[in-house]
């Protein structure tokens, strides 16, 4: 059931228990965890930390504190699955459940006593109403009950008696048929296609002002989360605007709080400060003209794969009026007279070639005399740093690495991320233009396919889910761009890359078709379990979000036999 | 620290013990004669097997060790406090905060810490003071010391005086430190603050390095230095008592 006050019925309920996190990879759920744990140290609640990777570990972490814990928070995680048939739990196990996949699973919804959502109800959620899907029993007893009843009746009644009774009956059971069929039409309209709802570190973060414990680290960490969601795809541009609204506020109500002439605060204070800035990833730790060619909207938008596409990359500069040596050193060691009109310079250039959107708005922190972050720069580092591909670092270890980076004190962590994300991003770069340039994208009838081998440079990387999804959206950008079929401009991508080399396995990715002003609603959760039925090769949906899933080598023969609804939600 | 064979049991038996000592009569000193917990043990000088003692006041005189039944036979072997048991020592200062909860009064061994009130000061010491800011339950007010002005006046004096002036605080160094760490948002223009008590506290130490010079070079007997807080006397200690147990074993050794 929905939290109505997440203070009264969430917050002061396990102030004095002891609880279980179980937080999902991503960085939204990572920084969720940050504000929920600062909350937590202040008011001394007790509460052991599991990072959960998927279904399996979910379940084993499950088992192995299910004798101690009561109450078990799940974030990012477990709204999609009818989890008490899942995990089985006792009856006194109550679980918490913040998590942005949509559509929440009907029976999360709608149980009463043991799974609480802490999720607003306004949400964009469209769950069907109770009567539609559930129905009463009773109506089966009353059935049987008049037909016992009416056995003990003289026979001449009982014919009359009889009749009636029958025509009621099959009037019943057609209702029921008819019930029925429209309940399966209805859910299977709730549940095909996968979206994202309001990020929970910002659900967390509202926890927090109700309490007025809410401090600037802790907004610098919603923000995080919800950009988070934006970098990776997740909510519609609509969306992300209306939520950067609303930390704006926040912002605002922070910032104006003690700065004035007599009163001015140290340097070491953390300012964040809205920022109408460029859509070059990580351009201020690093020289521009490397951002330029590594950002996927300025590198799909020329086309750097090509010669002309470099050409124009050059005439977009000296348009500019930007010396090369200039834009290829680090950013920080530009010209002063340079950077003070960068912003607007690029605008106004960008516009020419055709990039309308080069601006986007965000939020950047500033602390000490040296650190200046953007939103976007930390969700790259900390994604960097949660997926590294390091042999001796197990799942658990990269992922407390990654929550540390968050904090402030561990500066020497976030930019070891930065660097991290900078080879991340070349190497996502040089996969793109590969494929491209050697037709590795092969049109398959419904869908277009791509199978990364296993010889490609920095495979290793894409063996991870973000950083396949990450390029996988960059591949079918550039490949729309670069294809003169009109037919497969419209097609949805599926792509492979192998996953571990001595079991045989591979993570598939499918992501929707390219368009303007798409919903970012992905129905490939239904699509790979079908076709897993078919090719009956063993597959392991085993990651939270139903569009990524592991499967043998065998399932990708079967992709053939895919065959998607009628029905395309992609406006 | 070495000692030659037969002062090496004088300085186990005399160091942070009780010793009855008489200042000597340099430079105008009274006599007193006082048991006085002696800090420690800075020197030995042959012809009288007078015992140089350091006190925490600051003091530095030599103590002649009336027979050996005063002294304890309990000893440390340590020469030196670590700053961070400086800083302890500097947490039990108090300070005013203006708490956001209420609680009744709360009895502690060190002493009570009255009823607290949502939004009317109260003076607690620092360690809970931070606790509490830490949990984002309390709000610190800077003592009254830490305010630009008064912080330039007092450097201003310290630079002009030979002698030391009179601190701002006996633990002021690591109060700052403290505050300014934790609370920064709490105190106005924190960084001037956190320059100022650096150029008081760098005029200190030169000020102390002088005199510690001239006080070896001129192989003085007695040396008299008020107002020093424990944080400086700390700096100092080690090295200071090194050197002067050096200087005797070369003085020692020539005659």
């Amino acid at each position: 059931m929905f939290i109505a006050d997440i203070r009264k019925d969430f917050y002061e309920v396990v102030a004095n228990q002891r609880v279980v996190l179980l937080v999902a990879p991503d960085i939204d759920a990572l920084c969720a965890c940050k504000i929920l744990q600062a909350l937590f140290h202040c008011d001394q609640i007790q509460y052991t930390l599991v990072p959960v990777t998927g279904w399996q570990d979910l379940g084993t972490a499950f088992l192995e504190h299910k004798e101690q814990f009561r109450y078990f928070v799940l974030i990012n995680c477990g709204a999609n699955v009818d989890l008490l048939e899942m995990l089985q739990p006792d009856d006194d196990s109550i679980f918490f459940i913040c998590d942005t996949h949509r559509p929440v699973d009907v029976v999360n919804v709608y149980n009463d006593t043991q799974i609480k959502l802490l999720i607003k109800q306004d949400d964009d959620l469209g769950v069907p109403s109770y009567d539609d899907i559930f129905r009463d029993e009773d109506e089966e007893g009353e059935d049987s009950g008049n037909e016992s009843d009416e056995g003990s009746e003289p026979s001449g009644k009982r014919r009359r008696f009889d009749e009636g009774a029958v025509e009621r009956r099959i009037e019943r059971q057609r209702a029921k048929r008819e019930w029925e069929a429209r309940r399966r039409e209805i859910l299977f309209d709730y549940e095909q296609y996968e979206y994202h709802g309001t990020s929970a570190a910002m659900m967390f973060f509202e926890l927090a002002w109700v309490l007025t414990k809410d401090t600037k680290d802790m907004l610098w960490w919603a923000i995080i989360g919800l950009t988070d969601q934006w970098v990776h795809d997740k909510i519609t541009n609509m969306k992300y605007v209306t939520d950067i609204a609303t930390m704006q506020r926040h912002v605002s109500r922070h910032s104006h709080r003690n700065e004035d002439e007599e009163n001015s605060l140290s340097i070491d204070c953390m300012r964040i400060s809205f920022e109408y800035d460029l859509r070059l990833t990580l351009y201020q730790h690093w020289s521009l003209y490397e951002s330029i060619c590594n950002s996927c909207y300025t590198s799909c938008s020329f086309k750097l794969w090509t010669l002309n596409g470099q050409k124009k990359l050059q005439e977009f500069l000296a348009d500019m009026g930007l010396p090369l040596k200039q834009v290829r050193q680090k950013f920080n060691s530009m010209d002063m007279s340079i950077k003070e009109n960068l912003r607007d310079v690029i605008e106004e250039s960008s516009n020419k070639y055709g990039m309308k959107d080069i601006r986007i708005q965000t939020f950047g922190v500033h602390f000490g005399f040296k650190n200046r972050f953007l939103a976007s720069d930390m969700v790259h580092a900390t994604a960097a740093l949660l997926e590294s591909a390091e042999k001796d670092d197990s799942e658990t270890d990269t992922f407390i690495k990654a929550l540390d980076a968050l904090s402030r004190s561990n500066i020497d962590r976030l930019h070891s991320g930065i660097e991290l994300a900078k080879k991340k991003l070349i190497a996502i770069q040089q996969t793109v233009a590969s494929c491209i340039c050697t037709n590795l994208i092969l049109s398959q009838g419904p869908f277009l396919y791509c199978y990364l081998m296993e010889g490609t440079p920095d495979v290793k990387l894409f063996s991870k889910p973000m950083a396949l999804t990450l390029l996988c959206k960059y591949l079918l950008k550039a490949f729309v761009l670069s294809t003169r079929n009109k037919r497969c401009k419209l097609l949805p991508l599926v792509m492979a890359a192998p996953k571990d080399v001595e079991k045989g396995t591979v993570i598939v990715v499918g992501i929707p078709p390219e368009s303007e002003t798409s919903d970012k609603k992905n129905f490939f959760g239904r699509a790979f379990e079908k076709a897993a039925e078919s090719t009956s090769s063993r597959t392991l949906h085993d990651h939270f979000d139903t569009s990524t899933n592991n499967a043998e080598n065998r399932f990708l023969d079967g992709k053939l036999f895919l065959k998607f609804p009628e029905r395309e939600r992609c406006e | 620290m070495q000692f030659p064979p037969r002062f090496e049991k004088l300085y186990r038996k005399t160091k942070n013990k009780n010793v009855t000592c008489r200042k000597t009569a340099h430079n105008n000193v009274h006599f007193c004669d006082t048991a006085l917990p002696v800090d420690d043990v800075v020197g030995f000088s042959l012809p009288s097997l007078s015992v140089y003692a350091a006190f925490s006041a600051g003091t530095i005189c030599s103590a002649v060790p009336v027979g050996r039944k005063f002294l304890n036979t309990h000893t440390k072997k340590q020469t030196d406090m670590d700053p961070s048991e400086v800083e302890f020592l500097a947490e039990k200062e108090m300070v005013k905060i203006i708490p956001n909860f209420s609680l009744d009064k709360v009895f502690l061994i060190g002493g009570d810490l009255g009823p607290f009130n949502p939004g009317l000061p109260i003076d607690v010491p620092v360690w809970l003071a931070l606790n509490l800011k830490q949990r984002q339950k309390c709000r610190i007010i800077p003592p009254e010391w830490m305010d630009v002005e008064k912080l330039e006046e007092m450097r201003d004096l310290e630079r002009k005086e030979d002698m030391f002036t009179p601190v701002p605080s006996p633990y002021y160094m690591e109060l700052t430190k403290l505050l300014l760490n934790h609370a920064s948002d709490n105190i106005p223009k924190a960084d001037e603050i956190r320059t100022l008590v650096k150029d008081i506290w760098d005029t200190r130490i030169a000020k102390l390095r002088l005199s510690a010079d001239s006080f070896i070079s001129q192989q003085e007997a007695y040396a008299k230095l008020d107002n020093l807080t424990l944080m400086e006397i700390n700096t100092i200690r080690a090295f200071l008592l090194d050197t002067l147990n050096c200087m005797y074993k070369l003085r020692s050794n020539v005659q």
